[in-house]
């Protein structure tokens, strides 16, 4: 086990590989009450086309979302849910676009309650009536999400931006999709994704970095399997859709504009450009920009407003959204602020919106769950969470302006809205 | 860490809890006033405008500037409600100075939030046009938008007609009709009367300690001298006298259903532990049974509320389980009324109770908007104190706490067809 000490953060890392091929991470917070684990899982919605047996398998949208329900269930009929409840634990999940996350957070019993978190995502249980069961809670979900405008306004920019590429399908499916998922569709995703070598595990808390490696190793599989093959979609090159408008019952029009851009957001420079990324965003429409200001002066915008980039393999993009009357002329801005950002980037406003973002990515130190996840996502993409300090650096003002040049040059921006039912206004 | 409170000017009470345990610290000035639906939204929006900018720094994007020297610090309004009390201020979180390599970032910070607070941008002596209309403006959008977040926004209205004509029925940002007659010398006037007679908490979670933290807020809290301070006390909804079904009809895929109980003279203990065992995660008898067991929904759960008396059962479902799932969901409460907690439920809602609150310790955040909740109800138990009150609970309480509730409104948020007043899912002994 390697401990790398980060002195100017004050925090502390230990890491390892087991011979299952299992990632573990541990950073120590001592005197700390709670502790958070996460164990992550590299399956996600992009991963909609794999090798299982020699042949490419494409199953239903939706089946890693699934997946993550259904891991709960156990052999003796009861739901890994419980168990946690009998320490006062709090477990939860979550399925993105490239990985499926099993977390608990406790104060009390962390070793019994990481036994169990181990114990029960490598302890499929599938049956007819549980995947049955399964599909009633989650047509009720995805009814639930549908509901709202925030989630349908981000699915439909998806939807047109990338069509042809796995990140255009919901994280969730769809409840047609959902009512074709069998017990071995789950087994035949289950055994291609969820082997040691594809996943890590993070932590964070008051806890011994020995007895976390002597649980994993002695709960899941000692056997190494290398991660599945799966399809990577690093050539696709598709044609945005430029406009998407749906109607729902809201008072306000809810608008996301998105850009893309081709580029290796995975291996060694992916950490570098995602920082990059959320620089350049910062840079443009930030509080503190001219772009800001003047759409919020203007009422074009509110303080619901926000930008985030966002990494598929071979693209990075990012979506600018929030609620305004006039979505078109917040586009057009965005677009002419880049140009002007792209002609002249004023370094005192660089080098105080580079502190700002230390500032904020310190402070992420302070949440468990940040740390955790973080840790678990820079392990997919190549990189750590912890070593930013020499990237915020290293980073120009040219390589902010080239940033947004690539950004924009495509001219392939999607513009979605939600607006309010016609018969309402 | 330790947490000392002192009133160190007439009516500004500090609360600070020193620690060096977080890499952020926090830091909140907030008025404490009597929730009115005439003025909820008036006090809610003076901190908006405040925030536009203050004499030395008049626009936004020289704030925007300050806050990005000081290593991405954060300044904030906000409004909140603790039973039929408002509380409106700033909230600030900011790097602690050892990480910025500035020690005085705190003392920064207090000046910012002091000077947005007492020395706003005036024109003809009173707010800023732009600002009052811009700000109004997004106040309306906000009022009207908490209806695309359905589960929060059923439960205001299932609150507001459950105690209709009532202060605990008004939400902290009160509502678009008192909202659309603000004015720019109406909001003027509510300003004035909050810094001169409201009640002011600051509270501080950081490295730094009380004296100092108590030295640099009185000295940058001065100004605000004050000869009279109106003392904001607490009371206890009044008992409604009969159980209304109500409905608000949206084009919505899934119906929301609130069962709203009034809790009474139940035991405030008894009450929290009894709606953990309920509906408070995954391990309570609603998801068990309702949602696992009967596959009716995907959320449900249950929100108690110990400052206005009430216990709400929720879910969403689908429109034509609306009247399968209510006798469901009231079948998990009578179960509790009837006795059926197992020491084995207890004991598990007393640890998720008591992990929560340790939970609290492991944020400054939290620790502040603990502290303030508190503090604006005149409560001063510590985290581990109300841990303790819950640890000591028993099953008979919990079960004599199930006893004392009593259903008072059917809330639906459905696509279907409705008015309110109807009597369709009400159970039978509950028609009169």
């Amino acid at each position: 086990m390697t401990e790398t000490i980060y002195p100017k953060l004050k925090e502390r890392e230990f890491k390892t590989v087991l011979s299952n091929g299992l990632t573990v991470s541990v950073i120590p917070k001592p005197g700390f009450a709670k502790a958070f684990a996460m164990l992550a899982v590299g399956y996600g919605a992009l991963d909609a086309t794999f090798e299982s047996d020699g042949k490419m398998f494409a199953p239903p949208i939706g089946v890693a979302h699934f997946l993550e329900h259904k891991v709960f269930e156990q052999p003796d009929g009861g739901n890994a849910l419980q168990a946690f409840a009998q320490t006062g634990a709090s477990p939860n999940a979550f399925t993105s676009k490239d990985m499926t996350a099993y977390h608990f957070s406790c104060t009390d019993h962390f070793t019994h309650n990481l036994e169990l978190l181990l114990d029960f995502v490598s302890t499929p249980y599938f049956t007819d009536e549980n995947v049955a069961k399964e599909q009633g809670i989650i047509a009720q979900e995805i009814g639930m999400v549908n509901d709202n405008p925030d989630w349908r306004v981000y699915e439909n920019l998806m939807r047109n931006m990338f069509e042809g590429h796995p990140a255009a399908d919901s994280v969730i499916g769809t409840v047609e999709s959902i009512e074709s998922i069998t017990r071995n569709t789950l087994f035949t995703c289950y055994n291609a994704f969820y082997r040691p070598s594809n996943m890590i595990l993070t932590i964070a808390g008051d806890v011994s970095p020995e007895e976390v490696c002597y649980a994993a190793e002695t709960i899941l599989s000692k056997v190494y399997k290398a991660p599945p093959k799966r399809q990577r979609f690093v050539d696709w090159k598709g044609t945005p859709a430029a406009r998407i408008e749906e109607q729902m019952d809201v008072p306000t029009p809810v608008f996301a504009l998105g850009y893309q851009v081709p580029m290796d957001v995975y291996g060694p420079d992916a950490a570098r450009i995602r920082i990059l990324a959320d620089l350049a965003v910062e840079l443009l429409v930030g509080d503190s920009s001219r772009l800001y200001a003047e759409l919020y002066a203007q009422g074009k915008i509110n303080r619901s407003f926000g930008v985030s980039p966002m990494f598929y393999p071979g693209i990075c993009s990012v979506m600018f959204s929030g609620e305004s009357r006039d979505p078109e002329t917040v586009a057009s801005a965005v677009r002419a602020a880049a140009e002007r950002l792209m002609r002249q980037c004023d370094s005192s406003e660089f080098e105080r919106v580079r502190r700002s973002l230390l500032g904020l990515r310190l402070r992420a130190f302070d949440s468990f769950e940040t740390i955790c996840r973080e840790q678990a996502e820079a392990h997919f993409y190549g990189g750590s969470f912890l070593e930013f300090q020499d990237i915020f650096a290293s980073i120009t003002c040219e390589d902010v302006q080239e940033f947004l040049g690539a950004l924009i040059a495509r001219g392939t921006d999607t513009l979605s809205i939600i607006s309010p039912k016609e018969d309402a206004q | 860490m330790a947490t000392t409170e002192r009133e160190i000017l007439p009516g500004i009470r500090l609360r600070v809890i020193e620690t060096d345990r977080f890499k952020t610290c926090s830091f909140s000035a907030a008025f404490l006033c009597p929730l009115d639906a005439r003025a909820a939204s008036m006090n809610a929006l003076v901190p908006r405008v405040l925030r536009r900018g203050c004499a030395r720094l008049p626009d936004m994007t020289q704030i925007a500037r300050e806050l990005e020297e000081l290593y991405g610090a954060m300044i904030e309004p906000f409004a909140r409600k603790q039973g039929d009390v408002q509380v409106v201020g700033l909230v600030c979180d900011f790097v602690d100075g050892q990480y910025a390599e500035d020690p005085e970032m705190f003392k920064h910070m207090c000046n910012l939030a002091a000077e947005l607070l007492l020395d706003p941008v005036l024109e003809d002596g009173s707010f800023r046009r732009e600002y009052v209309e811009s700000e109004l403006a997004n106040l309306l959008d906000e009022l009207r938008a908490e209806q695309n977040e359905k589960l929060q926004y059923a439960y205001r209205q299932a609150l507001s007609k459950l105690f209709e004509g009532q202060s605990f029925g008004v939400s902290a940002t009160g509502d678009e009709a008192q909202a659309k007659r603000i004015t720019r010398d109406s909001l003027q006037k509510a300003y004035v009367r909050l810094i001169k007679t409201a009640p002011l908490l600051l509270t501080y979670c950081g490295s730094e300690s009380f004296e100092k933290v108590a030295e640099i807020t009185q000295d940058v809290f001065a100004p605000l001298s004050r000869a009279v301070v109106n003392g904001v006390t607490p009371s206890a909804p009044a008992v409604q006298s009969e159980t209304i079904e109500c409905v608000d009809v949206m084009d919505v895929n899934q119906t929301v259903l609130l069962l709203g109980m009034q809790t009474g003279q139940a035991d405030r203990w008894g009450m929290e532990v009894l709606a953990m065992v309920l509906g408070g995660g995954t391990a309570s008898k609603l998801f068990l049974n309702v949602r696992e067991r009967e596959s009716l929904c995907y959320y449900t759960g249950t929100v108690y509320d110990r400052n206005q008396d009430t216990m709400f059962l929720y879910a969403g479902v689908d429109a034509a389980q609306t009247k399968c799932a209510i006798e469901k969901m009231l079948e998990e409460y009578r179960t509790c009324a009837a006795g059926r907690i197992t020491e084995e439920e207890l004991t598990q809602a007393k640890y998720r109770l008591v992990d929560r609150l340790k939970t609290i310790k492991d944020s400054p955040t939290s620790l502040l908007f603990y502290w303030i909740d508190r503090m604006a109800v005149g409560e001063s138990r510590t985290p581990s104190e109300t841990a303790r009150a819950l640890h000591a609970v028993t099953r008979e309480q919990a079960i004599e706490a199930a006893g004392a509730c009593e259903l008072k409104i059917l809330y639906r948020l459905t696509g279907e067809e409705g008015n309110c007043g109807d009597r369709n899912y009400l159970p039978e002994t509950q028609r009169t």
